[in-house]
């Protein structure tokens, strides 16, 4: 396989400086400098990457110490896109193991390479080898002094001696590493489904707090007329999406401006598609409910034509209460 | 919110950015995405409308001074507009308006929708990938943590990598895999939501 264009930043000494920054420990100075050279190097950037990589893993693996594991959530977990990171990588894990027990399927499935050889069972197989030998040298050198370990005929013949002493010493010398590394095995998992289930709580706390709260406004609802929609939104909410009902979809794309009670303009945006929905047209706006305290409302809705212009389309008044 | 950026300025950034204009895109967006990573361990208040933002003045800073800008990379540029686009962003009222799509990826639906999507992009990713990275990937990333360890070593040993280049090698695989599961997700969530409507 051929090597990788090597990046000449991957250094000891960067990743270093970059696991500091992941985990918020930078001052501000060397921070400053450091995103400077994320924006404008390309090869720092990639090597920030490959540390956010390493991390997810001893975070996935339970093995991150507690200072670190603590500041990893509040660092980087914080983000959505980077939670969702944090997912994938335990999601390619369990698809990666999907249906291998303790070692890697390829060690059961395919003619095992030296790779995948575990380490315990390389030394067992070199402690049996080592003994035969052993014992071969012994019953060489000293045939008369230890005949009963062999049959006299094994004596004469070196090559046989291995199988008649073997089995006992190969179990010996195999089940101790066995029971060894299936503890490790067992540690392992364990810190996994710690981790695991670490992760899940943070998924569940960002679901908490992503909640959104949707509104549906006819169009020409007027507060004079005692007819404002009146939306009632949760503490909790972070979006407020309001949902602008049109009669028809006649512009390629629309623009809304929201004004408060005084006609102040609040928030424009344009470039908004209307999407048809169970048979209804509507334009989405997403807002942050800090937008929206208590108070009356009206939304301008303009069709922008391909040549740029804007019609007016309608208006959407309402008023915000909070529970 | 500042007016969309129209073509002329958009233009001149471009060939800032390099004289082929397929390459020159893939810069920016190698840019913007470097911007909204900044951005976010900021924690700024919508990184990705300020990658956007940030490269939208840069545009028209390079149509203004057509000539007179002097250097060939205007990454350096960019960061400074960032700094002042980030600096900004804190000093106007939280809750800025969301990109079209945003709350998309975030809305809350059930963990099971959730970990439906993202398995079946997941399968559908990796089969994107040549049969031998997608195969490297998943042999990267088998076992509890002692096997894979050494799995590594000797995936590392059997390719002629060092352990370097290997993880190197596995963060380029894993990162076109992850823009492929964002990408997929986004329009499984969509499909899911129409679904459902």
């Amino acid at each position: 396989m051929a090597d990788p264009d090597p990046n000449p930043r991957l250094t000891p000494e960067l990743e270093a400086t970059l696991r500091r920054f992941v985990l918020g420990g930078l001052d501000e100075a060397a921070r400053a400098a450091l995103e400077e050279q994320l924006v404008t190097d390309p090869d720092v950037f990639e090597a920030l990457g490959v540390v956010e990589d390493e991390l997810i893993e001893e975070y996935l693996d339970g093995t991150s110490s507690s200072p670190d594991r603590a500041a990893f959530e509040q660092h980087f977990v914080s983000s959505p896109l980077r939670l969702a990171r944090l997912r994938l990588a335990k999601s390619l894990r369990r698809h990666a193991s999907h249906g291998m027990s303790a070692e890697p399927a390829r060690l059961q499935a395919k003619q095992p390479s030296s790779r995948w050889q575990p380490t315990w069972l390389a030394l067992a197989a070199g402690l049996i080898l080592s003994l035969a030998g052993n014992l071969w040298l012994v019953s060489r050198l000293q045939p008369q002094q230890a005949p009963s370990l062999s049959a006299p005929s094994a004596a004469a013949h070196p090559t046989d001696v291995a199988p008649t002493v073997a089995p006992s010493l190969a179990r010996a010398a195999v089940e101790t590493p066995t029971m060894q590394a299936a503890e490790q095995l067992q540690r392992e998992r364990e810190e996994r489904s710690k981790a695991e289930a670490r992760v899940a709580a943070l998924e569940e706390a960002l679901r908490r707090t992503r909640s959104s709260v949707s509104f549906v406004l006819a169009a020409g609802a007027l507060r004079a007329a005692g007819s404002a929609q009146r939306i009632v939104v949760p503490s909790d909410a972070l979006l407020v999406r309001l949902r602008l009902e049109l009669p028809g979809n006649d512009y390629p794309s629309y623009r809304a401006i929201l004004l408060n009670d005084a006609g102040e303009e609040l928030w424009s945006g344009s470039k908004l598609k209307a999407e048809t929905e169970s048979g209804r047209i509507l334009v989405d706006l997403a807002l942050t409910p800090d937008r929206l305290p208590r108070g009356d409302y009206q939304v301008k809705l303009s069709g922008l034509t391909a040549a740029g212009d804007a019609e007016a389309v309608g208006s959407y008044s309402f008023r915000v209460s909070r529970p | 919110m500042p007016e969309p950026l129209r073509s002329e300025p958009f233009e001149a950034l471009l060939l800032r950015l390099g004289p082929d204009r397929e390459a020159a895109g893939e810069r920016y967006l190698q840019l913007r995405q470097r911007l909204v990573a900044v951005f976010e361990y900021r924690r700024c208040p919508l990184p990705e409308e300020l990658a956007d933002e940030t490269l939208d003045r840069v545009a028209r800073r390079l149509q203004e001074m057509g000539s007179e800008f002097v250097g060939s990379d205007p990454a350096r540029y960019v960061f400074g507009v960032a700094w002042n686009v980030a600096r900004e962003s804190f000093r106007r009222p939280t809750g800025a308006p969301l990109p079209d799509g945003w709350e998309g990826r975030l809305v809350a639906r059930p963990a099971a929708d959730d970990e439906g999507v993202e398995e079946s992009c997941l399968e559908h990713c990796l089969e994107r990938l040549s049969p031998a990275d997608k195969q490297l990937v998943l042999d990267y990333h088998q076992g509890e943590r002692s096997a894979r360890i050494r799995g590594r070593s000797g995936l590392a040993r059997d390719l002629g990598l060092t352990p370097n280049a290997l993880r190197l090698k596995i963060h380029r695989l894993t990162s076109r895999l992850r823009e492929c599961v964002l990408g997929c997700v986004e329009q499984g969530g969509l499909v899911a939501a129409r679904a459902h409507s």
